[in-house]
């Protein structure tokens, strides 16, 4: 959390705490650097009028080196142009001051959803006629239980988050791997789902749970 | 915006700076062209002087050929007849010629006559009689001019005419000039001219060639009279009869030929030299000339007897020249007529008969007398090479009656001939312009024109006496333009640096008020901001602590305190923008007005770890405006906590003070000062420390202008010194008044 404005910076380092968030103060743009140069960070909530280094060009600087984390720009400029301004830069969302403490929650929320698969669906959801258990890494048809690996889990996850969608090979891979694709990947990936299949599909030489689209990808249909 | 705005200021200056260029290139360029055409006009000038002089020589020579073409052939003869004498039946009288006493006649020199047998005769001397004229009479000089002048022709006019030597004469060129085809003789006589003069034609040439530019030929054609008819003149019988036989040499060969020796001796020595009267006569009559002397031998042998008396009579009267038409015609008389007295009753009877007959139209009696115009004949004359024509000048016509011919003529008076056109030019030349005739181009001359006579010319060569004059005038002329060029352009540059700087004071003007109310706005939200989420805090229970809580209610109560400074910093500004600010001076206790700010300050400058110390000194009485006085001193302590943050020793001293003029207000911090390049703009409104993006400190840029403002309405001041070790104090200076 980048903020300068000292009784802001208290209230939500207070407010965020309150809702088990573990927060990192920063309270200027050199700071706010070099804490993302050091650390995982799952949001950054960004100020824009910054001392010493500027809310936009730590966002613009970022995005451009490469880092997928979230920021929410939490500023007082509020015209159109600034917003626009803002979101092209990389930002993922931009909430203006002053604002309800409410409603920055719902914000953060949305945004770790659509960033982060495991948020969205949570740790136990439906997939098809199997009830998924993450933590468990069990998968429970009719009461049979399934074992499956951390991996194939999140497969499952990112497939559950994004139904009815052709999702390709080098997407998945990027996503439950974190690599970028090689060809090896491509057989990775190839492997991992026959695997799956092997597990979860009734008849694993007929998958009906993960369909293949030739020449595309994979898909699962809600 | 901005950007915009310079993109157009930069296209207009671009447009401005092209439009002086261009007027630059085209001033320049007119400059050139009118040069030119002064030049061209210059030499206009030239020609249009030469034309000038071209038509006044040709006015002039036309007046002096109309006169002498319309003299009478009577004019030739050493006596004559007028024609008055024979209408008016009056006695008939003698009259000695307009042409005598002397050779100059206008351009014409020596006038004469050449008979049908090739003697030369004057009207200015009687070249037969002179021997018997008194001493009185006789004018040794004119005479022997005259005869020198009879000599010339008979040497250099007839070989010219002929064109054989001088010793061989041919009377056939009487016939020659009687053929009708004039054109011929003009031709002929042209291609004796080129033949003679080789030298000069090519000397033209070549002065041509050297400068076509500046030369050109003006043709004067007076000369050559190439459009004029014979004249046609019809005469009584008698009154031409009486005028032939006036003439002594014609008269004698037709009475008495063949001549005698006493005769001979009369003759000018050339021709009596080098040929017999025989001979000559035996050269020149044909058979139609011998009809002529029939018809004159009638003429004679009837008429002439009788004048002879008449003139004598005449003359005895009173009539010019006494002793010499008193020989002449008492020899004509002896001679000729052994009867005067009835020859001249016969003559009066013929006259009278002459006068009736001419009303009945009676062709007898009627003489028809053709005068030919002149034509030019150059002869060779011993200076040839000085003569502008390359000899000399004859003038000759032909003139018949009947079937007898006669050449008069005369020679062109060179001289007179350049005189008069040394005067032409003389009158016509301009400013700066000199002239001068030659028969060579000048190298110095700027424009030679050839006055063209048709059988030779001359140059009339026109000289620049002042070259210099036009450059002179054309580079005063460019340095004018330029120096006006150079004073537009200034003034242009001026006035577009002036624009730039205009437009940039305005665009930053615009953009500081863009960050004013950016920086207001961000003012006003940052505590609202906190404001709204401890209330909001507190309001949802989410509060982990009553500690916690506690501090959430001094937070909003500090932030809507700062939010209150800001508002009140802005109405004021606001007020002040719009001459609104109304002050309320009473006189009160100042330092205790400043006691009770710092402590209205205090928990805001020890939230920021700053602690302030007051060092409040005597002061006078005085009248201020507390609401003011309370805004500087608010001002001058959060802008020291805002910009000393970053000192060690985070301590503010208030001080007050009074030396009777003013009553100071004094703040000092050991933060890191003011650069004194800052210590002017500090004081601007909109101004703050630090760019707009990565603003160090919060604020508007408001409350130190403010605090001039309120220190300027107490008819004080404000400046700014440096502390030590470091840090800024920021002196306000309020005059004291009662």
């Amino acid at each position: 959390m980048v903020e300068d404005e000292e009784k802001i910076r208290l209230a939500l380092v207070d407010f965020l705490e309150f809702h088990s968030f573990t927060v990192i103060e920063a309270l200027d743009g050199l700071e706010a650097e070099r804490a993302v140069a050091g650390g995982q960070f799952d949001l950054i909530l960004l100020d824009l009028m910054l001392p010493k280094i500027s809310g936009e060009h730590l966002c613009s600087k970022w995005r451009h080196e490469g880092l997928q984390t979230p920021i929410i720009m939490l500023t007082a400029k509020g015209q159109e142009h600034e917003k626009v301004g803002g979101l092209n830069l990389g930002a993922d969302d931009y909430v203006t001051k002053p604002f309800s403490l409410e409603e920055l929650l719902a914000r953060i929320n949305a945004v770790l959803r659509r960033t982060d698969p495991a948020r969205a669906v949570g740790q136990t959801f439906e997939f098809a006629d199997l009830n998924v258990d993450v933590p468990a890494l069990k998968v429970r048809r009719e009461g049979k239980e399934i074992d499956i690996s951390k991996r194939e889990a999140a497969i499952i996850q990112y497939f559950a988050a994004n139904p009815n969608r052709v999702i390709d090979r080098e997407e998945l891979y990027k996503e439950v791997w974190n690599d970028t694709m090689t060809d090896l990947g491509t057989r990775t990936v190839d492997m991992h789902i026959a695997k799956l299949r092997s597990k979860i599909e009734l008849d694993a030489a007929n998958p009906q749970i993960i369909t293949t689209v030739r020449g595309a990808g994979y898909k699962y249909d809600r | 915006m901005n950007s915009n705005m310079y993109q157009r200021l930069s296209i207009l200056s671009v447009i401005i700076l092209a439009a002086v260029c261009g007027l630059v290139w085209l001033g320049h360029h007119s400059i050139r062209i009118w040069a030119q055409g002064m030049e061209g006009t210059r030499i206009g000038e030239f020609a249009e002087v030469a034309d000038q002089v071209r038509q006044d020589v040709k006015r002039k020579l036309d007046e002096f050929m109309t006169q002498e073409q319309n003299r009478p052939y009577t004019d030739y003869q050493y006596y004559y007849v007028p024609d008055d004498a024979v209408t008016s039946q009056q006695q008939m009288a003698v009259l000695r010629s307009p042409l005598s006493g002397k050779l100059e006649h206008g351009l014409a020199y020596g006038h004469f006559q050449i008979q049908p047998d090739s003697k030369v005769t004057t009207p200015v001397i009687n070249i037969e009689k002179r021997q018997a004229e008194t001493a009185l009479e006789r004018n040794e000089e004119l005479h022997a001019k005259a005869l020198a002048n009879t000599l010339n022709i008979e040497n250099n006019l007839f070989p010219a005419l002929s064109g054989v030597a001088p010793d061989a004469p041919n009377l056939a060129i009487g016939r020659e000039a009687i053929q009708p085809q004039k054109e011929e003789t003009i031709t002929s006589a042209k291609a004796k001219l080129t033949r003679q003069e080789p030298v000069q034609s090519t000397l033209g040439k070549d002065a041509i060639a050297r400068s076509d530019r500046t030369q050109k030929s003006y043709p004067i054609e007076s000369f050559q009279n190439l459009d004029q008819e014979a004249q046609i003149i019809k005469q009584s019988r008698a009154l031409v009869t009486s005028n032939i036989a006036r003439n002594p040499e014609a008269s004698r060969r037709q009475v008495v030929p063949p001549q005698s020796q006493e005769q001979m001796e009369h003759l000018p020595p050339a021709l009596s030299e080098g040929l017999s009267r025989e001979e000559m006569a035996s050269l020149s009559p044909t058979r139609h000339n011998e009809a002529i002397d029939d018809n004159l031998r009638e003429v004679q042998t009837r008429q002439r007897p009788a004048i002879g008396v008449d003139v004598e009579q005449q003359i005895n009267g009173s009539m010019v020249d006494q002793s010499q038409s008193q020989s002449s015609a008492g020899r004509r008389g002896q001679s000729a007529s052994p009867q005067p007295q009835a020859a001249q009753e016969q003559y009066r009877t013929d006259l009278y008969d002459t006068q009736q007959s001419t009303a009945g139209q009676d062709q007898s009696d009627m003489v028809e007398i053709r005068v030919d115009p002149f034509e030019p004949i150059v002869a060779p004359g011993k200076d040839a090479e000085q003569s502008i024509f390359g000899g000399q000048v004859f003038m000759l016509r032909g003139v018949q009656i009947e079937d007898v011919q006669f050449q008069q003529g005369f020679m062109l008076n060179e001289e007179k001939l350049l005189e008069e056109i040394e005067k032409s030019a003389q009158s016509f030349v301009r400013e700066d312009m000199s002239f001068e005739l030659a028969r060579t181009q000048n190298e110095h001359s700027t424009y030679t024109a050839i006055l063209d006579f048709g059988f030779g010319h001359l140059l009339l060569n026109l000289i620049e006496t002042n070259p210099g004059g036009m450059t002179r005038r054309i580079d005063e002329l460019r340095t004018w333009f330029f120096s006006i060029i150079t004073v537009v352009l200034l003034a242009v540059t001026l006035a577009l640096a002036g624009l730039w700087y205009n437009a940039r004071a305005q665009i930053k003007l615009a953009q500081k008020k863009d960050d004013f109310i950016s920086a207001v706005s961000h003012e006003l939200r940052t505590p609202l901001t906190s404001i709204r989420m401890y209330s909001e805090m507190l309001e949802k229970n989410w509060v982990k602590s009553k500690d916690k809580a506690a501090e959430y209610y001094r937070n909003m109560r500090q932030e809507s305190e700062r939010l209150s400074r800001l508002i009140e910093n802005v109405l004021d500004f606001s007020r002040i923008q719009r001459g609104r600010k109304k002050y309320s001076f009473s006189v009160g206790d100042l330092n205790q007005c400043v006691a009770d700010v710092v402590a209205m300050m205090r928990p805001h400058a020890e939230q920021n770890n700053f602690s302030i110390q007051t060092e409040l000194g005597q002061i006078e009485q005085s009248a201020f405006d507390r609401d003011a006085v309370t805004q500087i001193v608010v001002n001058l302590l959060d802008n020291a906590i805002k910009y000393a943050r970053s000192a060690e020793d985070r301590a503010i001293i208030v001080r007050t003070r009074g030396d009777g003029r003013f009553v100071w207000i004094e703040v000092e911090d050991r933060g890191p000062g003011i650069p004194h390049r800052q210590r002017k703009k500090i004081f601007e409104q909109f101004y703050r420390a630090g760019a707009e993006a990565t603003r160090e400190t919060a604020g508007t840029g408001l409350g130190l202008a403010l605090v001039k403002k309120f220190a300027e309405a107490h008819n004080g001041f404000v400046e700014i010194i440096s502390a030590k070790p470091t840090g800024a104090i920021f002196r306000v200076a309020l005059a004291v008044r009662a």
